[in-house]
């Protein structure tokens, strides 16, 4: 396994900085330099495998017993459910960082991070699962006399076995895509050139130089002057106080937030001011890509739910949706479109529509039949049903989806300095040569906190417009138990 | 008669009378399919009469009855609503002005009772006041009782939506109810109860209704005629349930009926509608209390004063039959008491006449050649 100070891990990114610079710049994507070296490619593609495998692995050895204990005791469900819901929602960038000071630089911060990331599905699944076995085959095998363990091991679990299988099918879909993001977690510190970044500018490319190397680094009256630079030591330009310094480096990251100080670079950087700006721009950018998305997916997924045609589309979408991992999709954006604010919104609403139109789709289709039957029977038109009927009672769904993407967009916000908008919280998360580690730290943390308070905003959301009525219908302890808020599909 | 469809402003008792409908060769074919879904059914219902739609599973019953307000469109014939076909209508104004009841009723779960009952009124454009007067008129007609209109549906039993159900159907007065498998989901006790409810409301309303049911029982109850569907969507027989037990059209009606369908016919009469038997009625004394009328049979029966039967001869023990009762339970009376002869008595106990198990054979035997 290649570790990032080996020399070919760093000629990844000199050789394509300083020779193909051209290509890139000039074509976006340069399918020539791909497969002149693809042999590049081979150990972080293995890297990239190990590490799935091992997180998926890990989450599956967690999530199952959780699932099968909250299986026999109910009460354990909502917590459990609630818990990894939370560590499902804090973006993948920042939970890299907020794990560095605790688990170090390396594999086992990305697979403890990822990790986190299946416990929800894997936990939802197996206990939907377990859920849907039949009560008569359950009955039956008691009456047969099965103790519960046999029960489990020879009627449940084969039962639930396709609803297993195809959590550990989504787990492994999503972990492929946030295993992408690893390499921050491998970075640390010192961390070799910023991240992905593709240089198409003469200034990226004199920025990376200077990361690389020491004598290339900006003279202060040089015009990169606002480059990155990683080589000093943190910890001497900080100006860490005493009163968070019981924290650690979470407290530096707290005082970075609210106080300001000198860059690395030269310049001021941290402070109210600053965090404001950042996080202004951050929620700008994620409220008009949901914007963006919802003008596209809810129409479509009202009309095609209404007339139940297109249903293969709407699945294939969010599979599709699903399976892509995000940050591919930013960069293929940025390479075909260039940098800038309404690239960057646009990736990220293309993002935000698979769940957005699934669950809108799914939410009409489940609209009991005849409920709508009874609707057309007594005279009302296509609009009037949509509208009055079928659209409120799929709207918790929808909002399920509106929550899935929102948290989404939040989330991937984060990377959007890395395809050239650079006024969000991602930025002192990705250029800590800026903003230094306690930058870095405490954007992470508030990054993490936007993503939970959208989470926790669209639940709310979630809980405001399900009609009463149908809260007083939702007996059966799935819906009860949230389990069905935010859909994780379990078929094709 | 009132035209359906216009929806009458004087206030929610403006009444529209019901409409006769008539199938004209009425045929569904599904494309890609060989076999009609429902093939020329032609028949009439009378204005005000229930026409139950019988058949076993897949024989085009309720799709028939959809094609009447247009949920499955009509391939070839016609269907008739007060004279005019259905076909010359908008879907959405004719929907409107039919009631339509399903086995699952369908109630908007996020809508409070009233609220789906204010359904089609609304869709109508009534005013609130008027919406509001309609809504209580049918809470209290339904026996639902209007304090009941604030709830969901989810807070409601089986029975009571069961009737809201209805209510919302009946909502603009409509000249002609659909009702599929209304009373299906329902457990047999309370199924018996809405059924007996709504046949009261019916004698109150005299809506023509088109209502679908697997169950001969119920078609038999419910029905004034009985459309026995066959696969194939074919009609097998269009009669009034006497009719149709007495004289089934062919085997496959006979088979469906039933083989107690002797009996189901005695259920369909009751005691005071049969030509009884006359006894010689005496008095305590001995001397004759009626002459009115030739006896024909031999033993005397002796009554009190005002009539009231007491025994038979000098010490036979009188067995009394209602003439409410329905032959069925005359028959099951006479058999458990182990009498050839019962007397009939009315709602008062005086003596009307005498019944024996030999004149309801005679009568089922009578209608019926072997």
């Amino acid at each position: 396994m290649t570790t990032p100070g080996s020399p070919q891990y760093e000629g990844f990114f000199r050789d394509r900085a300083a020779s193909d610079a051209d290509c890139v710049a000039n074509n976006g994507v340069c399918p020539d330099w791909i497969a002149a070296n693809l042999d590049r490619y081979v150990d972080p593609f293995l890297e990239h495998v190990w590490l799935v495998v091992a997180s998926v692995a890990c989450g599956l050895l967690i999530a199952f017993p959780l699932a099968v204990l909250a299986y026999r005791r109910r009460w354990l469900v909502a917590p459990i459910a609630n818990v990894t819901g939370i560590l499902y929602t804090i973006p993948s960038v920042a939970a890299f960082f907020l794990l560095l000071p605790i688990t170090g630089r390396g594999a086992l911060t990305a697979i403890v991070a990822l990790t986190a990331y299946t416990l929800l599905i894997l936990f939802r699944n197996v206990l939907e699962g377990l859920d849907a076995v039949p009560d008569e085959a359950r009955d039956a095998g008691r009456g047969m006399g099965l103790t519960p363990r046999q029960l489990l091991w020879r009627v449940e679990l084969p039962l639930a076995l396709p609803a297993i299988m195809a959590g550990l099918r989504i787990a492994t879909t999503t972990t492929v895509g946030l295993a992408a993001l690893a390499f921050f977690a491998r970075r640390g510190r010192t961390g070799r050139a910023a991240g992905g970044r593709q240089g198409v500018q003469e200034q990226r490319h004199r920025r990376r130089r200077a990361l690389r190397d020491p004598r290339h680094r900006p003279r202060p009256d040089d015009p990169a002057r606002t480059a990155r630079d990683d080589a000093v030591d943190p910890c001497e330009g900080g100006d860490v106080t005493a009163t968070l310094a019981a924290l650690g480096s979470f407290g530096d990251g707290v005082d970075f937030l609210v106080r300001e100080r000198q860059g690395r670079g030269g310049g001021d950087v941290g402070g109210l001011g600053q965090t404001w700006e950042l996080l202004w721009g951050h929620l700008k950018l994620s409220f008009a890509a949901m914007v963006a998305a919802c003008a596209v997916a809810l129409p479509l997924g009202l009309v095609l739910g209404h007339t139940g045609r297109g249903g293969f589309l709407a699945v294939s979408v969010a599979n599709i949706g699903r399976a892509v991992p995000s940050i591919a999709l930013i960069f293929v954006f940025f390479a075909w479109f260039g940098a800038g604010f309404v690239n960057v919104m646009l990736a990220l609403a293309l993002l935000a529509i698979p769940p957005i139109l699934t669950n809108t789709y799914v939410g009409m289709r489940e609209v009991e039949r005849e409920v709508v039957d009874a609707g057309r029977g007594m005279g009302m038109g296509a609009g009037r049903l949509i509208w009055s009927v079928e659209l409120p009672l799929a709207l918790p769904l929808i909002m399920a989806g509106l929550r899935v993407s929102a948290v989404n967009v939040v989330a991937t916000a984060t990377i959007a300095p890395l395809a050239g908008f650079a006024t969000t919280l991602g930025d002192p998360i990705i250029n800590a040569g800026v903003y230094g580690d306690e930058g870095r730290i405490g954007a992470a943390m508030l990054v993490a906190l936007v993503a939970i308070a959208t989470e926790l905003l669209f639940g709310l959301a979630q809980r405001a417009v399900t009609p009463a009525g149908l809260k007083l219908s939702r007996g059966t302890q799935r819906r009860r138990l949230n389990v069905i808020n935010r859909r994780v599909p379990t078929t094709p | 008669m009132t035209p359906a469809d216009t929806a009458q402003p004087e206030g929610p008792k403006a009444s529209v009378s019901a409409e006769p409908l008539e199938f004209r060769a009425a045929t569904k074919r599904y494309p890609g399919s060989g076999v009609a879904a429902v093939d020329a059914l032609s028949l009439e219902v009378p204005a005000g009469e229930i026409c139950v739609l019988v058949g076993p599973s897949g024989c085009g019953k309720t799709t028939a009855m959809r094609m009447v307000n247009r949920m499955i469109d009509i391939t070839e014939g016609d269907i008739l609503l007060g004279g005019r076909s259905v076909r010359d209508r908008q879907e959405a104004e004719l929907r409107r002005h039919i009631g339509y009841v399903i086995q699952q009723i369908g109630l908007f779960p996020h809508r409070t009772i009233a609220e789906n009952i204010a359904t089609v009124p609304r869709l109508l454009g009534w005013d609130r006041t008027r919406v509001t007067a309609r809504v209580d008129e049918l809470l209290e007609l339904t026996g639902l009782g209007t304090e009941i209109g604030g709830r969901y549906p989810a807070q409601l039993s089986g029975g009571q939506r069961q009737r809201v159900g209805v209510a919302r159907a009946l909502a603009v007065d409509p000249p002609l109810m659909l009702m599929d498998e209304p009373f299906g989901a329902i457990d047999p006790i309370n199924r018996d109860r809405l059924q007996n409810e709504f046949l009261r409301l019916q004698a109150q309303l005299r809506k023509t209704i088109v209502f679908v049911t697997h169950d001969i029982d119920e078609a038999i109850k419910m029905g004034d005629r009985i459309a026995v569907m066959r696969e194939g969507g074919r009609l097998a027989q269009y009669a009034t349930p006497a009719e149709l037990l007495a004289h089934p059209a062919d085997d496959f009606v006979r088979e469906f009926v039933g083989a107690d369908r002797a009996l189901k016919r005695l259920a369909l009469q009751r005691v005071r509608d049969v030509a009884l038997h006359r006894a010689p009625l005496i008095l305590e004394d001995g001397s004759p209390a009626d002459t009115s009328g030739e006896p024909d049979i031999a033993y005397d029966l002796v009554v009190d004063a005002d009539g009231r039967p007491l025994r038979w001869g000098t010490d036979g023990a009188v067995h009394r039959v209602e003439e409410d009762d329905t032959l069925r339970d005359a028959l099951s009376g006479l058999l458990q008491s182990d009498v050839q002869y019962g007397a009939v008595v009315d709602a008062s106990g005086v003596v009307t006449g005498v019944i024996s198990i030999d004149l309801i054979h005679d009568l089922v035997q009578r209608e019926e050649p072997v």
